[in-house]
């Protein structure tokens, strides 16, 4: 439990033009921020990890008929998403899953400057928290999942306009609680 | 000079530019009003640099274990839900099947008959069983009706 789930290593959504890839590369690449993105909609580490379960065996169901020009992660994130709305709604609880804070993960130990980057890491994670779940959203599937306008609306079922809107939102609220700190 | 209002019409494409999911005509403007409004930059500047901490943020790993059940239920069980779902189709075929027989060819049973269907009847009720308690052990049937 060391380790963390960073951006860098696994970039999603760059696979559509080197060919159709398999179910097991598609798999190892993304099932870790797959988990995250069900963890930041239900809040709750094991229903996570179900509804990520959950949702690759339903691909790996329908893998071979897939249409395999298309890059599959807007389908893994919608039926994740399908997923963790049905769970929300069994929980029979009307507001939004509650995010810890604690789900963020400090970088390893290091001198001064890790400290100080793990201060401003936190004050960014709480002001997106505090984000209405809609833009919160929207924001990591962008920044944090690296998704496209056109994935994030597929998964979310918008027009590109509302998308590109309510990022734009999303970004002015965290900018303004954030600037002092930059 | 620019106009004030072309300061707020600029904002509002910024997000999109950093995305750069701009039209070229768009992307164009705004880079043209950045290089003269320090204003505008600073803000730009400000929503790259949040982008950037953003995509470094670092979750919690899932627990390893959990992980390797994962793997072996893609592995496992996908193929096993196939497969359980050909028995019970077969099944199903056959007693359909068998009924038709039975309603077209009707005369009064043998004993011998009787028995073997007695039999029959049985093994295909401990199967039927088997095989629910089967499908409620495989982990998030609650899922199941959800479709996408
Ligand atoms: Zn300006």
């Amino acid at each position: 439990m060391t380790a963390t789930t960073t951006m860098p290593a696994m970039p999603v959504g760059d696979a559509a033009d080197s060919g159709p890839e398999s179910f097991a590369e598609f798999f190892e690449r993304g099932w870790k921020k797959a988990y995250c993105f069900a963890l930041h909609l239900v809040g709750e580490r094991e229903q996570a990890m179900d509804i990520t379960q959950e949702a690759y065996l339903r691909l790996h169901e329908r893998w071979a008929s897939r249409d395999p020009a298309r890059e599959p992660t807007a389908w893994l994130y919608s039926v994740i998403r399908n997923l963790a709305i049905d769970h929300l709604r069994r929980r029979a609880r009307r507001q939004e899953a509650e995010i810890d804070q604690a789900l963020l993960r400090s970088p390893a130990a290091g001198p001064d400057k890790a400290a100080e980057q793990s201060e401003l890491a936190e004050r960014l994670w709480a002001a997106i928290r505090s984000l209405p779940a809609e833009q919160r959203e929207i924001l990591l599937l962008r920044d944090w999942h690296g998704l496209d306008y056109g994935q994030i609306a597929e998964v979310l079922g918008l027009s590109l306009g509302t998308v590109s809107s309510r990022l734009h939102h999303a970004r002015e609220k965290v900018r303004e609680q954030m600037r002092r700190y930059l | 000079m620019t106009a004030p209002n072309q300061h707020e019409e600029i904002r509002q494409m910024l997000s999109a530019y950093l995305d750069g999911e701009l039209t070229q005509g768009s992307a164009q403007r705004v880079r043209v009003h950045l290089e003269d409004c320090e204003e505008c930059r600073r803000a730009f500047e400000e929503m790259a640099r949040l982008q950037e901490l953003t995509k470094e943020l670092a979750f919690a790993e899932p627990p390893e274990a959990r992980m390797k059940d994962l793997e072996k239920s893609l592995s496992v069980q996908a193929p096993r839900r196939l497969g359980w779902l050909f028995v019970l189709a077969g099944v199903a075929a056959w007693f359909i099947y068998g009924t038709i027989t039975y309603i077209r060819h009707w005369r009064p049973p043998t004993v011998e008959e009787l028995i073997g269907s007695a039999v029959v009847i049985g093994f295909v009720l401990l199967f039927v069983s088997v095989a629910v308690e089967r499908l409620r052990q495989l982990p998030h049937d609650k899922y199941r009706r959800i479709e996408k």
